[in-house]
């Protein structure tokens, strides 16, 4: 018993002197980040996440950087030209910026990176960008149909470049703070080849941060890269990202002062709702229920107009989402694009399908006696995901109380199942989202043009094709008269169609340190940006 | 059975028909053993207690959901995350709907509603949940193991009776599944198969059934060469008849101890399960699922979790004493394991 | 002996064999790609699928995976949570961490669990062995997963509150790894203490019956000696064999205690990658599970066979 005793005593003392340590100190001026999911690439060609392309926004600069507004501003090019007909693009680039290797950046890099972007070969998830932008030949050097030296890109001397549209695409500027068109230091990314981009050693940087440390899976150190030619008004030693999946165990690090940077789920948001370092962010996604207006059901319009009315989009936001998110009584999100008067889109824009109980019956009626049917029973897809869950559990409900004679049966699949089904038109009723690819509201109304991929709700009608069809080209020189076509596109498409249910735009909830100012934040391209942020210590 | 030839030692000289009455002896035995073993099993007071735990449980999950008047998916839109409150308890001082010192159902006006496990984060009662949570769990688990039981038996006495060839083939194929850890096995189904109740319960199977299928051949290579089958084959009794009349009741002790311990081991990689996110499909649900949604909220709304984890805790614990008692009383000597 | 050896080595690599194709035929009917779908038009899609092979039919892929496997130890790359890089190179970075763990709760697990089992095994019948055996039991039956939430949230959450000074690290930490692995340890290493208590308790209470220890005892040596000296041994042994279902224990458990802990090893990793669908790291983990269960029990097996030769006999007659 006494050499138990003895032992005991042992570990105790042990783990004992192991705790006396001391809690670590933040002796750099790094602003510490909590994320929820791994950095799944730095090579900004592969990645497709936001955090991917935070952190690639933060090692390298392209032509243009958005700021704080999310109105662009130089970055490496000094200035631009374009021709008469919108086609051509020279821009001048500064001449002082470097790589972390002593390169300079020069026109040719970009060549390159974009080159490597369409390249069959690198099977970019985002090579469709280049055709989004209108870059020419873009679509034929995806397709394998040209060369990618045919690509309508090229460096004239070290200071110009030079890009050939195949259209005119209005907010072709706008992409070009998109990490996906930064540049890259050829000679760098071919020496190293496959281990490209794989770990800090194997990275470059010309913007304000470089890759210190990478341990896979616990987080990465984002040095302030002292060649930077804004060096000097990079106020922060750098940026530490921890990986912390929990959202609860990082507000509690928050707590104990060892993070800056929070996200909150829903649960947490009440416990931190009064606390000063409570920020909410807005973010670009939209979620919709999509009926597919090819079942007997929801080929009724009345049907989906029932729908449309009968979800308290109010109490998602509020009671289950409780992040930040904001209702939607549209589809083109609030912040994302900014028009010809230098107003954002919706304020120039309706709302659709606002919650209203009675209206809903008043439509429902009128589908039942135009289908001759008093019962219903639709099968609700979505993914299993939790907050997803509880949403549809939610739509379900509402569905059931307010429209009677409709029976809702859940069917949560995997998020990849969930798609396949609603590509293959495989499904009744659904819920799924759409996250802008570029500040512009074509991004979301391209989505329900006839026979589109991502046309979830198979929704067909030809005045909004040529509308939207019209503003993406013809329109491109009118910026007045695109952005009238596209707000009554988005018009016809919730009102006179009624083809989807929107119900929510994403916004997040972060606790931040009341000590650090200027984050910047984005709905669309980079999430978050960190240049000028200050941490007053 | 020892008995027999003890009788003869002591007795050398006995008539023939003695062996008469001495066989009508072994019927009493026989009889007395599972009479001995009820005695012994009354007496571990640790498999009594689990015994009336599970019996206390499996009455709530029959009965709790029809005691409510909630549904396991109703939807009390205005009623979200409220802690547990009890009447007539809740003047103690406990399960009185405070948190954090302010009494949430108050502060609300809700002053005449009582949920008496609180609700979750979509005001759903937690006390349907978590009875139709245990009954789904109860359901898996048990589905499980009495597949594995047909399986396991089959498997068991056909390699154990026939042997030879056939035998040693069918005991490489069960070693080969066995290499498999079953983690490996019941993940990699589920993904594949989606969650649902029935697939659950298969992907247990697939590996479960080997520990039945083990002792059930042992136990009839054993039993195979002793004196009763042989006289039963002289006797004129067919294979079906030996199998089943003479050699099946004899092993049913251990099979049932082998299914009690696996009924626990069920309900843990049910729940298991549920907490890498290869849950049921919402609303439905199971202890486990019950406690991966309360786990996201743990540090907020404790109670959510708080129910599920104790109903689970004290089902595992309970199956395993039972398990334990039932061990001892049928087979004293089997060794622990 | 010999050749029972080799036998078994022969079957555990036909076994990791048919495991690994196995692996692969049942994520080839997995609905959904690694890809971000939702995004991806089909012309993409195809890209993706040449670029990684993955347009050939499955039997030709499998003969070159199966290849890429066997003769360079390569399982080919991730899809999704780090693109691009080789999964061995990503194994490598959390294997360590996850065996360290593993390791530790090992340990920490036996030794507390022959602590329990020496007491209850000398004071039997008192007080004491009825506290270990509760302890035992409850250990057995409870999932680690349910400790884990319990010490996080009493140990990590409540009580540093009431302190106001940490005592244990809540997530894994990089500069102070011991520290902030005790939590952990102590949730995956239940499971082990109770099944060595449990187990071992039986075998000393058999030893210590048994004619040798009655002659140590009539020799007049007094019983705590008898305790160290000579049941000891032999009641450690057989503790060899429960290290199959310890691993099995060791590694569910640290699926579900990496994710409440965040620490960055592979049972952390195989849950993410089974929620995104990275093929081919849950291929790889799953086999390295597999292959890391078969190893023990094989070692197990010789050992015991070396150790104690009636044990052959007797599996050799089941």
């Amino acid at each position: 018993m006494r050499r138990v005793i003895s032992l005991l005593l042992f570990i105790t003392i042990f783990i004992g002197i192991f705790s006396g340590c001391s809690e670590q100190e933040n002796k750099e001026n790094l602003l510490r980040i909590a994320v929820d999911v791994d950095l799944s690439s730095m090579d900004q060609n592969i990645a497709t996440d936001g955090l991917s392309f935070e952190a690639i926004a933060g090692t390298i600069e392209g032509l243009y950087n958005n700021d704080k507004d999310g109105k662009l501003i130089p970055a490496i090019a000094k200035e631009y030209e374009m021709s008469k007909d919108g086609l051509v693009y020279t821009f001048k680039l500064r001449s002082d910026v470097k790589w972390s290797n002593g390169d300079k950046v020069t026109a040719s890099d970009f060549v390159f990176a974009w080159r490597r972007l369409l390249d069959p070969d690198t099977a970019s998830e985002y090579n469709f960008i280049g055709e989004v932008a209108g870059v020419k030949n873009a679509a034929k050097v995806v397709e394998g149909k040209v060369k990618k030296e045919e690509l309508g890109i090229k460096a004239e001397d070290d200071t110009t470049l030079i890009i050939e549209l195949d259209r005119p695409v209005p907010y072709f500027l706008s992409l070009m703070a998109f990490p996906t068109f930064f540049p890259l230091n050829e000679k760098f990314v071919t020496e190293k080849g496959e281990n490209y981009a794989l770990d800090a050693e194997n990275l470059l940087a010309n913007g304000p941060f470089k890759m210190k440390s990478w341990k896979k899976g616990y987080g990465f150190i984002l040095e302030k890269n002292k060649d930077y030619y804004d060096a000097k008004n990079v106020s922060v030693d750098g940026l530490d990202y921890k990986v912390i999946k929990d959202n609860q165990t990082a507000a509690l690090k928050y707590d104990n002062n060892e993070l800056d940077v929070v996200k909150l789920s829903a649960e947490l948001v009440d416990k931190y709702k009064s606390n000063q370092a409570y920020t909410q962010y807005a973010a670009g996604y939209i979620w919709y229920v999509t009926p597919n207006n090819k079942t007997e059901l929801f080929s009724n319009l009345n049907a989906r107009k029932a729908i449309q009315h009968a979800i308290n989009k109010q109490h998602i936001v509020d009671k289950i989402l409780n992040d930040g998110s904001i209702v939607a009584d549209y589809i083109v999100p609030k912040d994302l694009a900014i028009g010809p008067d230098q107003k954002d889109f919706r304020e120039n824009s309706g709302t659709f399908s606002e919650y209203d109980k009675e209206l809903a019956v008043e439509y429902w009626d009128k589908a039942k006696k135009e289908l001759g049917k008093s019962e219903f029973k639709v099968e609700f897809l979505f993914d299993d995901s939790e907050t997803i869950k509880k949403t549809a559990e939610f739509i379900q409900a509402e569905l059931e109380t307010n429209l009677p004679g409709l029976k809702v049966e859940l069917k949560s699949q995997p998020k990849k199942n969930r798609i396949d089904l609603m590509t293959d038109g495989d499904y009744e009723i659904g819920l799924t989202r759409w996250g802008p690819d570029y500040a512009d509201p074509l991004t979301y109304l391209d989505l329900f043009l006839t026979d589109v991929i991502n046309n979830y709700p198979n929704y067909t009608d030809k005045e909004y094709d040529k509308l939207v069809k019209s503003s993406a080209n013809e329109l491109s020189g009118d910026a007045k008269a695109r952005w009238d076509a596209m707000i009554s596109a988005e018009e016809i498409l919730l009102d006179k169609g009624a083809a989807i249910v929107p119900l929510y735009q994403t916004g997040y909830s972060y606790l931040v340190n009341p000590k650090v100012k200027g984050i910047e934040d984005h709905t669309v391209g980079t999430p978050f940006i960190y240049r000028n942020v200050e941490v007053n210590n | 059975m020892n008995i027999l030839p003890n009788e003869h030692k002591n007795k050398p000289f006995e008539r023939a028909k003695k062996n008469v009455s001495s066989k009508q002896d072994v019927v009493y035995k026989e009889l007395s053993f599972w009479k001995d073993a009820r005695l012994r099993f009354y007496q571990n007071k640790g498999a009594v207690l689990g015994m009336i735990f599970i019996f206390i449980i499996v009455l709530f999950a029959v009965l709790g959901p029809l005691i409510s008047s909630h549904t396991y998916k109703s939807i009390e839109t205005d009623h979200i995350n409220l802690p547990p409150r009890i009447p007539i308890i809740e003047k103690i001082g406990i399960f009185d709907g405070e948190s954090d010192g302010m009494n949430v159902y108050k502060e609300n006006n809700l002053e005449n509603v009582y949920y008496w496990f609180g609700t979750d984060n979509l005001g759903r009662d937690i006390w349907t949940r978590v009875w139709v949570g245990t009954r789904v769990s109860l359901y898996i688990a048990i589905l499980a193991v009495v597949i594995d039981m047909f399986i396991g038996i089959g498997y068991g006495l056909i390699a154990g009776y026939i042997g030879g060839k056939l035998d040693s083939g069918m005991q490489r194929f069960i070693e080969i599944l066995s290499g498999i850890p079953n983690l490996v096995v019941v993940t990699l189904f589920v993904l594949v198969f989606n969650p649902g109740i029935l697939s659950i319960s298969l992907a247990l199977v697939i590996t479960g059934w080997i520990g039945m299928s083990r002792v059930v051949r042992s136990q009839v290579l054993k039993l195979k060469e002793l004196d009763f089958i042989l006289a039963s084959k002289t006797l004129g009794a067919k294979t079906p008849t030996l199998l089943f009349v003479d050699l099946l009741p004899n092993i049913f002790g251990q099979v049932i101890i082998m299914s009690m311990f696996s009924i626990p081991n069920a309900i843990f990689y049910e729940a298991f399960l549920a907490f890498i996110g290869l849950g049921l499909q919402p609303p439905m649900a199971s202890l486990g699922v019950l406690i991966n949604d309360g786990y996201k909220s743990i540090l907020v709304y404790p109670h959510i979790i708080a129910t599920p984890v104790i109903v689970l805790g004290i089902l595992m614990l309970c199956f395993n004493l039972v398990a334990d008692g039932l061990r001892d009383a049928l087979d004293p000597k089997m060794k622990e394991l | 002996m010999i050749k029972y050896i080799l036998n078994r080595i022969v079957l555990s690599f036909l076994t990791l064999l048919i495991i690994l194709s196995v692996l692969f035929m049942l994520l080839e009917f997995m609905p959904g790609s690694p890809f971000n779908d939702e995004k991806l038009k089909i012309e993409q899609k195809e890209l993706l699928y040449k670029k990684y092979g993955l347009d050939k039919p499955i039997h030709e892929r499998f003969v070159i995976y199966l290849k890429n496997v066997v003769v360079k130890g390569d399982f080919g790359v991730s899809y999704a949570i780090e693109k691009n890089v080789p999964v061995t190179k990503i194994l490598k970075d959390r294997m360590p961490i996850s065996i360290r763990l593993g390791i530790q709760a090992l340990i920490f697990g036996t030794l507390i669990g022959i602590i329990l089992a020496f007491i209850s095994a000398i004071y039997k019948n008192t007080i004491w062995d009825s506290i270990t055996t509760v302890i035992a039991i409850v250990g057995i039956s409870i999932p680690s997963f349910v400790f884990a939430i319990g010490l996080s949230y009493y140990l990590g959450y409540k009580l540093p509150k009431l302190l106001h000074f940490s005592l244990f690290p809540l997530t894994y930490d990089i500069d102070n790894v011991f520290k902030s692995s005790i939590l952990p340890t102590i949730a995956l290493s239940m499971f082990v203490i109770a099944t060595v208590a449990r187990f071992m308790r039986t075998e000393l209470v058999e030893v210590l019956g048994s004619e040798y220890i009655l002659l140590a005892e009539a020799k007049g040596l007094n019983s705590k000696k008898v305790i160290f000296r000579h049941a000891f041994r032999n009641a450690v042994i057989p503790v060899i064999t429960v290290l199959g279902p310890l691993t099995v224990g060791l590694m569910t458990g640290s699926l579900v205690i990496e994710r409440i802990f965040t620490i960055p090893g592979i049972g952390d990793l195989l849950v993410t990658a089974i929620s995104v669908n990275d093929f081919n790291i849950v291929i790889a983990i799953s086999f390295f599970y597999s292959m890391f269960y078969i190893a023990v029990v094989l070692i197990v097996d010789i050992l015991y066979g070396l150790i104690d030769p009636r044990i052959r006999i007797a599996k050799g007659e089941q």
